[in-house]
């Protein structure tokens, strides 16, 4: 706040030129008045002037001066304050009606008049333009409130700088660019007010920027740094670092409000950048965490998935291999199907982490194409058909059902999911339901089994990865499985969840957008 | 023409080809290996062998390089082994000129069926106008198809699509071959067209479209007609 060191003068005769024209608008019913009062005092001089005495005519005609003063500033109240001297002294003076002055005593009160009017006037003049920086200075702090604010809820650096370049730009009247170091050398831009301007070329140039960032300090137009570069460059910094730069193209050289009211919002603009850089280190941290939990409980399931069903081929295998002789035909099949059974699984096991693999990396290609859902449930029950034979799986879908734009593969793996789940969680030869249901934008597939369904409030932590439910029975798998399915849901744009509607078994369904169909399904010659 | 059929394995997999050794073997296939795509192809042009197993990933050619050399002097039915997600590969392959694919892990029961079915088809049996599977009856002579003793009636295209699965009974019939076929063109459009005529076509001869027995799905691949007992 540097508004002590300018010159009072020079401040109101800005304010009054600056205002002039308000002033006349605003002033005219102050002037009128004045006139009627100027008149009111002249008709009672004229009247009682025999009575109250020339002293306290003059007196009276000081009234019209004070209002003028209080009411209209300066120049108005001098205006009046000469008008006063010459109707006094032209009617009342003696010799009246001549501007001529007798008695030289009455020259002193004519100095009083204009002494009044002035320091009355610069008086009320002042006072005004205090109100009007107070005013000025709380619709700044109030715009800054709201920038603060407004910067606070952003968590991306782009929206970041586009506010602050936006706000800047609408106070200031100027384009505005905002600028930030790239990967820690040179700085680039990342927001403007207008992004053909002259002032992002010139930025672009970045020598002023370069300068006011590396040295901290504002340059360009009207300062002693550069003062011939093309804008003015504002260093965006907090107490201990330096971390872009605020450039500004105004028609006109920055008034010291401006420059303040930049300052503020470079000021916020560091808070906001501090804040979102600390944002995504934390982030950091807490992925490399998360990271480091999901690896080690990703090697305890890979470790246990894969070594139950090994264990168990391995240990058929080297009967067979060892003591061929000691088993008879019976036991022999038994052995054989317990190792094909523990090569499937391993394949299971397999499958999903490779999926899950694939998910995790964002290579996750949507091969995307239309597909009969009919279809891609009768391959899923096709090639699933061993998990399923010891339950019953009913089909509901509707007699009439359109193509969906889907990942045939990912679909059938999402249901396969779903179904081996189905399968571990409920008793033999319970029912599995399959329903699909076409809406107008999406299809809703749910699949049903007679479990002992879920826990209330682990609706959700079923999708996560790992996570089992706690089941008194011994259930194989990966915990991989459904937190795949939600990963396939949602890339295809759908939902997923889990519902145990009946106290007992367990729903669940998901969504998938059709996608916007080339031609309506109809009967077809 | 079954048994004594010559079959070459082309597998980088030592442990793969001495496992299909021992099958084929004891179904009295005689046994033929290679192990690198070269000398796939010179196995192939020397010793002439009934049926090609061929493996996608080997380390000196492409699947579909060798498929497309066979091809220039050979029908020999060709059987490609591939792993899961090398959907566009089979395809490439197929469109080539290979006859059936079978993907990895798989049993040996299945490969056998394919060896069978490719080895009836190279055999080019007269074929009888009339193809049982199951109750279901399709008389390609008369266009007369009919399910359990009582006539379906398809649609021309209907028609169309079943002649040319039933034809290649056993065998996949890729979406490509179908919609050249059919509709002389592979438009987006038609492969979805193709998608509702198979629905349809089910709803007509399947008991229970949900879980076909005779038209079924290789995703991403095509459809195969499957012949029951």
């Amino acid at each position: 706040m540097n508004k002590e060191s300018s010159p009072h003068e020079q401040n109101i005769t800005n304010i009054i030129t600056r205002n002039m024209y308000l002033l006349r608008q605003k002033s005219f019913w102050g002037l009128l008045l004045a006139a009627l009062l100027l008149a009111l005092v002249t008709i009672l001089g004229k009247y009682y002037g025999h009575y109250l005495g020339l002293t306290n005519i003059g007196m009276l005609y000081l009234l019209p001066v004070v209002f003028a003063a209080a009411v209209l500033g300066l120049a108005p109240s001098i205006a009046v304050a000469v008008v006063s001297v010459v109707l006094f002294d032209v009617l009342f003076v003696p010799p009246v009606f001549r501007l001529a002055v007798d008695d030289a005593r009455y020259l002193i009160s004519f100095a009083v008049f204009i002494v009044v009017a002035w320091t009355t006037g610069s008086m009320a003049d002042n006072l005004r333009l205090r109100m009007r920086e107070a005013i000025n200075r709380e619709s700044r702090t109030k715009d800054l409130y709201d920038l603060a604010k407004g910067l606070s809820a952003l968590a991306d650096i782009k929206l970041l700088a586009d506010m602050v370049v936006q706000h800047i730009a609408t106070t200031l009247n100027a384009d505005v660019v905002m600028c930030l170091p790239k990967n820690g050398n040179g700085l680039t831009i990342i927001a403007a007010s207008n992004t053909l301007g002259a002032l992002v070329a010139e930025a672009y140039k970045a020598d002023a920027a370069e300068w006011s960032f590396s040295h901290s300090q504002r340059c360009g137009e009207g300062t002693e740094h550069l003062p011939r570069a093309f804008g003015v460059y504002f260093p965006i910094k907090t107490e201990e670092q330096t971390l872009g730069v605020l450039g500004i193209k105004a028609n006109h050289e920055l008034t010291p409000e401006q420059v303040d009211v930049v300052e503020a919002s470079a000021g916020l603009a560091a808070l906001g950048v501090l804040r979102l850089r600390l944002a995504e280190e934390a982030q950091n941290i807490k992925t490399l965490e998360e990271r480091e939990r999901l690896s080690t409980a990703l090697f305890n399931s890979v470790s246990h998935d894969m070594k139950t069903p090994l264990a168990s081929i391995l240990g058929a295998v080297s009967s067979l291999v060892d003591d061929n002789d000691l088993y008879n035909a019976e036991q022999k099949s038994a052995l054989l199907s317990s190792i094909k059974r523990g090569a499937l699984r391993m394949n299971r096991v397999v499958s999903n982490l490779l999926d899950m693999a694939r998910l995790e990396s964002g290579y996750l290609h949507l091969n995307q194409d239309w597909y009969d859902i009919q279809d891609i449930i009768g391959v899923t029950l096709r090639e699933n058909k061993e998990i399923l034979q010891d339950h019953l799986v009913r089909v509901i879908i509707p007699e009439k059902t359109g193509l969906i734009k889907v990942d045939f593969a990912l679909i059938e793996q999402v249901l396969t999911n779903l179904l081996h789940n189905a399968v571990k969680y409920s008793p033999p030869s319970s029912e599995i339901t399959v329903q699909v249901e076409e809406g107008s934008d999406e299809f809703r597939i749910s699949v049903t089994d007679q479990g002992n369904g879920i826990a209330p409030g682990d609706e959700q932590m079923i999708f996560e990865k790992f996570y089992r439910l706690q089941s008194p029975g011994n259930v194989s798998g990966t915990g991989l499985g459904l937190s795949i399915c939600r990963g396939i849901v949602e890339a295809h744009g759908g939902k997923i969840w889990a519902e145990t509607p009946w106290q007992h078994g367990t729903v669940i369904t998901f969504t998938l957008p059709i996608g916007e169909r080339v031609f309506p399904v109809g009967e077809m010659k | 023409m079954s048994k004594g059929a010559k079959i070459l394995v082309i597998d980088d997999e030592v442990e793969i080809r001495k496992l299909l050794k021992v099958g084929f073997t004891a179904h009295g296939y005689v046994f033929l290996e290679a192990a690198s795509g070269q000398e796939g192809l010179y196995q192939a042009a020397v010793n002439r062998p009934d049926v090609i197993i061929l493996d996608m990933g080997l380390p000196d050619l492409e699947g579909p390089e060798v498929i497309k050399q066979i091809r220039e002097w050979s029908k020999i039915p060709v059987i490609i082994l591939s792993v899961r997600g090398q959907d566009q590969d089979k395809v490439n392959a197929l469109d080539l000129g290979a006859d059936d694919y079978l993907t990895k892990p798989f049993s040996m029961t299945e490969l056998l069926a394919r060896i069978r079915v490719a080895l009836r088809h190279q055999g080019n049996l007269k074929d009888e106008p009339t193809v049982h599977s199951a109750d279901l009856s399709i008389d390609l002579s008369r266009r007369h198809v009919e399910l359990a003793g009582s006539e379906i009636h398809l649609t021309p295209t209907e028609y169309d699509l079943l002649r040319i699965l039933v034809s290649h009974a056993g065998k996949v019939v890729t979406h490509g071959f179908l919609l050249t076929n059919i509709w002389g063109n592979t438009s987006q459009e038609c492969a979805q067209y193709l998608r509702i005529y198979i629905s349809q076509l089910r709803k007509k001869i399947e008991r229970d479209p949900n879980q076909p027995r005779f038209i079924l799905t290789e995703p991403g691949v095509g459809y195969r007609f499957n012949i029951l007992e």
